[in-house]
């Protein structure tokens, strides 16, 4: 083919820009350190990303509401185990005045203190967490136990529900983060203000029917912690399960879109040599010369 | 007769090899010009004058204008393929740079802190801090839909402004290969080939083939009739114009016709070609889809929030969108004064209730979209790399098509550039041949001068 000198330094130039346009692609990988700067570098790549981007928000969210629920749970454990002595107080005080060796004005004594752990009992059903009362059911802004006289309750009323708060940890799976006020409560209130009120009236079977049913309360108790223990244990379940998830997902994520730099860096060498070699070309071929030789 | 014939015969090589070295001295001044074929000095020896075997000598008979036309055509071919093809990655690198994805700050990252704010909603639905953050994203994912939905109409805009200049650039070139028409077919009359007004207008119609579909003919006078979409565009020394009249139907943007009598130009491949398909139908197409997704949350999410019951326990929830479109979706102006009356509750007087705000963050995972199968993260996935995969589609074709044209015009160089060496081997032959007709005349005049000062 016929060599003119247009033809040749475009073609020149067109080497050049080829070369330089080869390295600028290796350099925009090595310093963003990513495979992918947009979507026509990987087309697929860029949707799996994406997904998994996506899913990583998700995994997270939902490890920021196993925090949350974990707390709530943890709250709820605290006061009814505060609410278990508060029972375990008034079987000893029931033992006492079941005793024949004691007399109406010991049993007045008694009544005293067991009028105190029913007002403990209520302010221990009013606990708030998080500006929200943990045994309202969903009624979270309003007191749930309310007492007909203060301080003298002869009726503690129930102003909540009986619905239940639900923590997303899961697609379609929630855990409930409240136990029912009603159940708990109000049958250890009316208990303690029967016990109280025969106390004070000195009317043994009255004590004795109401200390017998103490342990009964104990149990429902104890039961509601059993439940809270279980409900922790399946938040801890996937809370190791969201981990794995999300270690998954950010080694997957990273593989898709971050650039094998040590591949990049020797291709960029190359790439540079090429370069180099194009413009050596260049800068030889354009100063040859017939005029040279003619004198 | 004799000692006269020699010394015409060496005058006559001297003004030839003269006016070869203002060929070669013309190539050499062009060495760098666009579109510049180099020209070849054509010599003829004089015939002997019957009954004489002996020669007059030699004559200057003209230049030729070297050319290969057979490359000039297939580079107009291809050069309307170039045209579109560029046109088309021009706007789809703006279609994927406008996304911005894959990163944390694009439409699917906003899109996941908008349906996890409902689900920090649900975890605390009597929290007015929850209520502003629903709002407040709410408010982004509405402003980046908004800024991705006018970014590509933007490109849209584009199109039309680049349409505008280069129908603009179409009739200058056509008005210019008329003139040169004229000029040339006048000149070649006389029987000169015009080669430097060739090159000119040889220049405008590889530009020409750029922008438009085109063909064109060359007619025996050596004027060249250019056609598009079946109507002269230049015919002789008339030139034809392209009209740009805007269409109402069509946001403003301008419809192609013939200016003499309205009629509609079709055109499909150059660069008016490949803009007039991205700014109608290919960009159209992108926003369509990208309004399908956004319809369907904007509905979804105004659906399921319709549900619920706002903090007070009695009001039902309102639309949380305005909007219909990726144009004009709004936070509804009601709930950013007053995020009490966002529905977060399923059951009415229940102020503990999050559970329409996990039913609304829940849509997030549902395939609402294509027939059931897909969710509006994997919608939005597939559009994304729909763009993608066009854009790597056209950046490959526009490459491999410049370097079709790239090659052909490096074909056309071989066949019609100037090289600088071979016109340095011409300048000496010629000289050589000039010192050689005057070492003949000082010959005939030392013969001369025997002749007549010795005898």
């Amino acid at each position: 083919m016929r060599v003119t000198n247009q033809g040749m330094s475009s073609r020149m130039l067109s080497a050049i820009q080829t070369a330089q346009t080869r390295l600028s692609e290796t350099q925009e990988r090595v310093s963003s350190g990513r495979r992918i700067n947009r979507p026509s570098d990987d087309p697929f790549g860029t949707t799996r990303s994406m997904a998994g981007r996506a899913s990583m928000d998700l995994v997270g969210q939902r490890q920021r509401t196993i925090t949350i629920a974990r707390s709530e749970l943890a709250s709820t454990e605290s006061v009814l185990d505060s609410l278990g002595s508060v029972i375990a107080r008034a079987q000893e005080l029931a033992v006492q005045a079941d005793s024949s060796a004691i007399d109406g004005s010991a049993r007045r004594q008694i009544a005293a203190e067991v009028n105190q752990l029913l007002s403990e009992a209520i302010t221990l059903g009013n606990t708030s967490y998080a500006g929200r009362r943990i045994f309202g059911g969903q009624q979270t802004q309003t007191i749930p136990f309310t007492e007909d006289v203060p301080g003298q309750a002869t009726a503690v009323t129930y102003q909540g529900d009986g619905g239940s708060i639900q923590r997303e940890i899961g697609d379609n799976d929630q855990v409930a983060v409240n136990m029912d006020g009603a159940t708990i409560f109000g049958p250890l209130f009316q208990n303690l203000i029967d016990f109280r009120d025969a106390l004070n009236t000195n009317d043994l079977s009255g004590v004795a029917a109401a200390s017998g049913q103490m342990s009964s309360r104990l149990d429902t108790v104890l039961q509601a912690r059993g439940e809270i223990g279980a409900r922790t244990r399946r938040l801890d379940l996937a809370d190791t399960r969201l981990e794995d998830q999300m270690l998954q997902l950010q080694t997957n994520v990273s593989a898709i879109e971050e650039a094998d730099l040590t591949q990049e860096v020797v291709d960029m060498q190359t790439r540079e040599t090429a370069l180099q070699a194009a413009l050596a070309a260049t800068g030889r071929s354009l100063t040859t010369s017939l005029l040279d030789f003619l004198r | 007769m004799g000692l006269s014939v020699a010394l015409n015969s060496a005058m006559r090589a001297l003004l030839a090899q003269q006016q070869a070295m203002d060929v070669v001295s013309h190539n050499v001044s062009n060495v760098n010009t666009d579109g510049y074929s180099r020209q070849r000095v054509m010599l003829t020896p004089v015939a002997p004058p019957a009954g004489n075997g002996v020669g007059g000598g030699v004559t200057f008979d003209g230049v030729q204008r070297v050319r290969d036309l057979f490359v000039d055509f297939q580079m107009r071919q291809e050069n309307q393929t170039a045209g579109q093809s560029q046109a088309r990655a021009d706007s789809l690198q703006l279609a994927q740079l406008t996304l911005g994805e894959p990163s944390d700050s694009g439409l699917r990252s906003v899109m996941g802190q908008f349906f996890n704010s409902w689900r920090d909603l649900a975890n605390a639905p009597e929290d007015g801090a929850a209520r502003s953050a629903v709002v407040q994203v709410g408010q982004t994912f509405a402003q980046t839909v908004q800024r991705i939905s006018r970014g590509l109409s933007d490109i849209r805009n584009y199109a039309d402004a680049r349409l505008r200049d280069s129908v603009a650039e179409i009739n200058n070139l056509a008005q210019r290969v008329a003139l040169l028409n004229d000029k040339i077919i006048s000149i070649r009359a006389t029987g000169d080939p015009a080669g430097d007004l060739t090159d000119q207008r040889d220049l405008a119609l590889d530009r020409l083939s750029e922008l438009t579909q085109m063909s064109y003919q060359e007619q025996a006078n050596g004027g060249i009739d250019v056609i598009v979409d079946g109507r002269s565009l230049v015919h002789g020394g008339t030139a034809a114009a392209i009209a740009l009249v805007p269409n109402v139907a069509n946001n403003n943007y301008s419809d192609l016709t013939w200016a003499s009598d309205g009629a509609t130009l079709d055109v499909s491949t150059g660069e008016i070609g490949g803009l007039l398909t991205q700014r109608d139908s290919d960009i159209p197409s992108r926003i369509a889809d990208f309004d399908t997704l956004v319809s369907q949350i904007i509905t979804d999410v105004n659906t399921a929030h319709a549900a619920g019951y706002a903090l007070d326990g009695t009001t039902t929830g309102q639309a949380f969108f305005s909007g219909t479109t990726s144009a004009d979706i709004e936070v509804d102006a009601a709930l950013v004064t007053s995020p009490g009356l966002l529905a977060a509750a399923t059951n009415t007087g229940a102020v503990g209730d999050g559970s329409n705000a996990l039913a609304i963050a829940g849509l997030q995972t549902a395939t609402s979209l294509s027939g059931g199968s897909e969710t509006y993260d994997s919608f939005y996935g597939g559009l994304v790399s729909r763009i993608g995969v066009s854009t790597a589609d056209a950046l490959g074709l526009a490459e491999a098509q410049r370097l079709t044209v790239d090659h052909l015009n490096e074909l056309r160089q071989s066949v019609a550039g100037v090289n600088l060496d071979e016109e340095m081997v011409n300048l000496v032959q010629y000289q050589r041949g000039y010192e050689a007709a005057a070492r003949i005349i000082k010959a005939v005049d030392e013969m001369l001068d025997s002749l007549i000062n010795r005898m």
